[in-house]
């Protein structure tokens, strides 16, 4: 018997067995904690919209947690589509150690891939009990802070780096800096890998007097998770926080996924897409195409960039939360 | 409460003033002055008193939250914990160890890697005349080390060796694509099922030898092979290329040209039904077909002696095709297994050339003394051998076979020596399978051959196995 013979009878039967797939993608968004809605709703959005125009079935499966746990996830090998966390340096350890992210990702889409804002305020309880106005009230005996782990969250590193600026522009230097970042940790109780978490600690744990929150988790927190409960407090001054976006293109490709992938981010920028950035508290990058009343939420404040006050997320990760950084020099649980 | 205690003293001294006025107006009433100022510093105390209890209860009511946060920070980082614990047992890989061997399985299950062995050590006697003592031994028959897993979810792979012979033989070596039950394909070196005694786990097995169709079926080779189950396990096929093998014998590398396509069908038309009284009846066809050159193999009783060998220099040399229909029967503890075979060759020697048609057939039945459940994979003892609770005497089988295997008659003289080998053995066996747990088993075989062809003595074999399966 010729072998051609023998293949050619079992590929019938495979051919007879598994008719041919329809092209659908499956996307894996892996993301920081807070963005659970907003990627909920935008998926429903960009799924019609790649649906109309490519006549393709889009599904985006979504993986939020601490923005560190999440890079270090998709380092190990989770097979992402696309990241969307909260600060850039997580990006950049995803791309110089899995090689699966050019180098030069930032400059792919606008505002250096951030196609949204945020920054830090206080939640606190109702009637604010302790009285809290600006970040001194934060390192005063008796007062109990949430804020997760900058070790494994995004938020928790903005956070950080917000009381630093407030306290070097406060005193005058990294020394005074140091010892009121110090002061502010020993008032934390419990230190949640990611910004979700905290929010559970303080809303529906009931625990601390204020949380220092992403400010679109801290309207969540007013008008969805605890309405009638809490206030937001602006202090005197916080950081601008930009949270990036990249495609992670070698895992994409491989899926077959590149095209929808990169569309899928794009997309993020549309008019549509801002005026659901702004729904969810967020600080659209072109709040020409959200909705006024969404933007009037947004309080005005000094903020400070890490460019300008700590040269640049590399900079300020190896200074402050690599291992040996001030956060470990400061912090004893 | 010190805006009160402020009243009371104002009160207090306005009484004062009052009554001093009232003294310059009136005779003043030292006794009636004494009694409202006793009465007011009376008043004065028990508010002393209130304001001292709602500062307790103001401080103890601090003291509470306080403690309660204590608390509540207690119990959430007891919550993060087991958050964290349960995150990291997702990403743990998973050791075992059971009765189907030692296993490694990573958190998601996409991988594993199975570790399993099969030890069998028999002893062997014969009885009777012509049947000389030196024949009796002790032996291994199989000591073999298995390797099995999952590779990303969809890919199985074995490897397994046999350490008993006089060197290892690596008897299986594949890798399997599994996207779905309904088709799996197979390659490598692997067991061809195309006969139903040999598809069957070797440790279930309801003799301690194969009947003699097996012998005439290729055991295992080199190739590629489409496999699933159709119409929820109904129909069970089989479709396969593979180098080339002599009756019973494997292939380790291929002759030259030497290929042969190999299918089987199988059907349980019940085993979805309710009726368990047929729900365990199987049967089908199996079969190869193809070119073959190579040296043919010789045929052994099933008292593993041999009572047919071909004449030197006999090679095949041409068309080879076997046909193997096949039965088995499950119900309770009765269990049937019956099969048919014929095997087809061309043997030559020099430019002599014949086609032969070697044929067998068997029948073997069986029932579980103990009342478990006879399958095809096996029976599993309801009270394992031992001592205390749920242990008992394990399960207990008899088993009866006839086989017999006739080898064309035109294969002598040309091809095989009448002298030296019979052209029919027919054997009429009895033994006792013993489980005394799902791995250990303790097997006794006796069978009567006799044959056909030369004056060859009967044979009357005795064979005893312990079985260790891990």
């Amino acid at each position: 018997m010729k072998l051609t013979t023998i293949f050619g009878t079992i590929a019938t039967v495979a051919a007879i067995a598994f008719p041919a797939a329809a092209k659908d993608h499956t996307l894996l968004n892996v993301s920081y904690d807070p963005t659970r809605e907003l990627y909920v709703e935008y998926n429903k959005v960009f799924t019609k919209y790649w649906k109309d125009k490519t006549g393709d079935t889009v599904i985006v499966q979504q993986s939020h947690g601490g923005a560190g746990k999440q890079a270090r996830a998709v380092i190990d090998g989770l097979e992402a589509d696309v990241v969307t966390l909260a600060l850039a340096y997580d990006i950049d350890a995803i791309a110089e150690r899995t090689g699966r992210i050019p180098a030069n990702w930032q400059s792919r889409l606008p505002n250096n891939s951030a196609p949204y804002t945020s920054t830090i305020v206080f939640l606190v309880r109702k009637g604010n009990p302790k009285g809290i106005k600006d970040w001194d009230d934060l390192v005063k005996p008796g007062v109990s802070v949430i804020t997760p782990n900058p070790k494994t969250s995004g938020g928790a590193r903005w956070n950080f780096l917000a009381a630093w600026a407030y306290a070097k522009k406060q005193y005058g230097s990294d020394e005074k800096a140091k010892e009121f970042v110090t002061k502010l940790y020993k008032n934390v109780p419990v230190l949640d890998s990611g910004a979700r978490g905290s929010t559970i600690t303080f809303v529906q744990r009931g625990i601390g007097d204020v949380f220092l929150s992403w400010e679109n988790e801290a309207f969540l927190a007013l008008n969805e998770l605890g309405a009638g409960k809490f206030e937001i407090v602006v202090p005197s001054l916080s950081i601008l926080a930009e949270p990036p976006v990249t495609v992670v293109d070698k895992t994409a490709k491989k899926k077959g996924n590149l095209e929808v992938a990169q569309a899928y981010l794009e997309h993020l920028y549309s008019s549509e897409a801002q005026r659901i950035i702004a729904k969810h508290y967020y600080r659209p990058f072109k709040p020409e195409d959200a909705d006024p009343a969404d933007l009037k939420r947004f309080p005005k404040l000094e903020l400070v960039t890490v460019d300008e006050e700590f040269g640049g997320w590399q900079k300020a990760q190896k200074t402050h939360f690599a291992d040996g950084g001030t956060f470990d020099q400061i912090y004893k649980p | 409460m010190r805006t009160k205690i402020g009243a009371v003293l104002t009160a207090f001294t306005v009484s004062a003033a009052t009554g001093t006025v009232a003294a310059q107006d009136a005779a003043p009433n030292e006794d009636a002055i004494q009694s409202r100022i006793q009465a007011l510093e009376q008043e004065l105390h028990n508010l002393k008193q209130t304001v001292n209890t709602q500062q307790t209860r103001t401080n103890e009511n601090a003291q509470f939250e306080e403690l309660d946060q204590k608390v509540r920070v207690l119990e959430r980082k007891q919550e993060l914990a087991n958050e964290e614990a349960a995150a990291k047992a997702r990403t743990t890989p998973i050791l075992s160890v059971g009765e189907k061997g030692f296993s490694l399985q990573s958190a998601d299950g996409a991988f594993n890697l199975r570790l399993r062995s099969l030890v069998q050590a028999d002893t062997r006697l014969y009885f009777g005349e012509g049947n000389a003592s030196d024949s009796d031994t002790f032996l291994i028959r199989r000591a073999r080390i298995e390797l099995t897993g999952k590779l990303f979810e969809k890919f199985d792979y074995r490897l397994m060796e046999d350490f008993a012979g006089s060197s290892p033989t690596l008897l299986d070596a594949w890798i399997k694509w599994n996207p779905d039950p309904r088709f799996q394909f197979v390659v490598g070196k692997s067991k061809l099922p195309v006969d139903l005694e040999r598809e069957q786990s070797r440790e279930y097995n309801l003799a301690t030898e194969f009947g003699y169709p097996t012998s005439l079926a290729p055991n295992r080779s080199i190739g590629v092979a489409a496999r699933g189950l159709l119409l929820g396990g109904i129909l069970d096929y089989y479709i396969g290329g593979f180098n080339s093998t002599a009756d019973g014998g494997s292939s380790v590398t291929a002759a030259s040209g030497s290929f042969s396509g190999a299918g089987r069908l199988f059907v349980q038309p019940f085993l979805n039904s309710g009726n368990s009284t047929l729900k365990g009846i199987g049967f089908g066809v199996g079969g190869t077909y193809g070119e073959f050159e190579g040296a043919p193999s010789g045929y052994s009783t099933v008292g593993q002696r041999p009572f047919f060998s071909w004449n030197p220099g006999v090679v095949d040399d041409g068309t080879q095709w076997r046909l193997l229909p096949q039965i088995y029967y499950f119900n309770g503890p009765f269990g049937l297994l019956a099969e048919y075979a014929v095997s087809s060759q061309q043997p030559r020697i020099g430019a002599t050339q014949a086609t032969l048609e070697n044929r067998a057939w068997q029948a073997t039945a069986s029932w579980v003394l103990t009342g478990e459940d006879a399958t095809f994979n096996g029976v599993k003892p309801k009270h394992p051998f031992g001592f205390g609770e749920n242990r008992g005497w394990g399960a207990w089988q008899v088993v009866a076979r006839a086989t017999e295997l006739d080898v064309d008659n035109d294969a002598f003289p040309t091809f095989a020596n009448p002298a030296s080998s019979a052209s029919k053995a027919t054997s009429y066996g009895g033994g006792l399978n013993w489980y005394l747990n799902p791995m250990t088993r303790i097997s006794a075989d006796y069978n009567w051959t006799t044959f056909a062809g030369p004056a060859r003595p009967d044979e009357n074999s005795f064979i005893m196995r312990f079985q260790f399966r891990f």
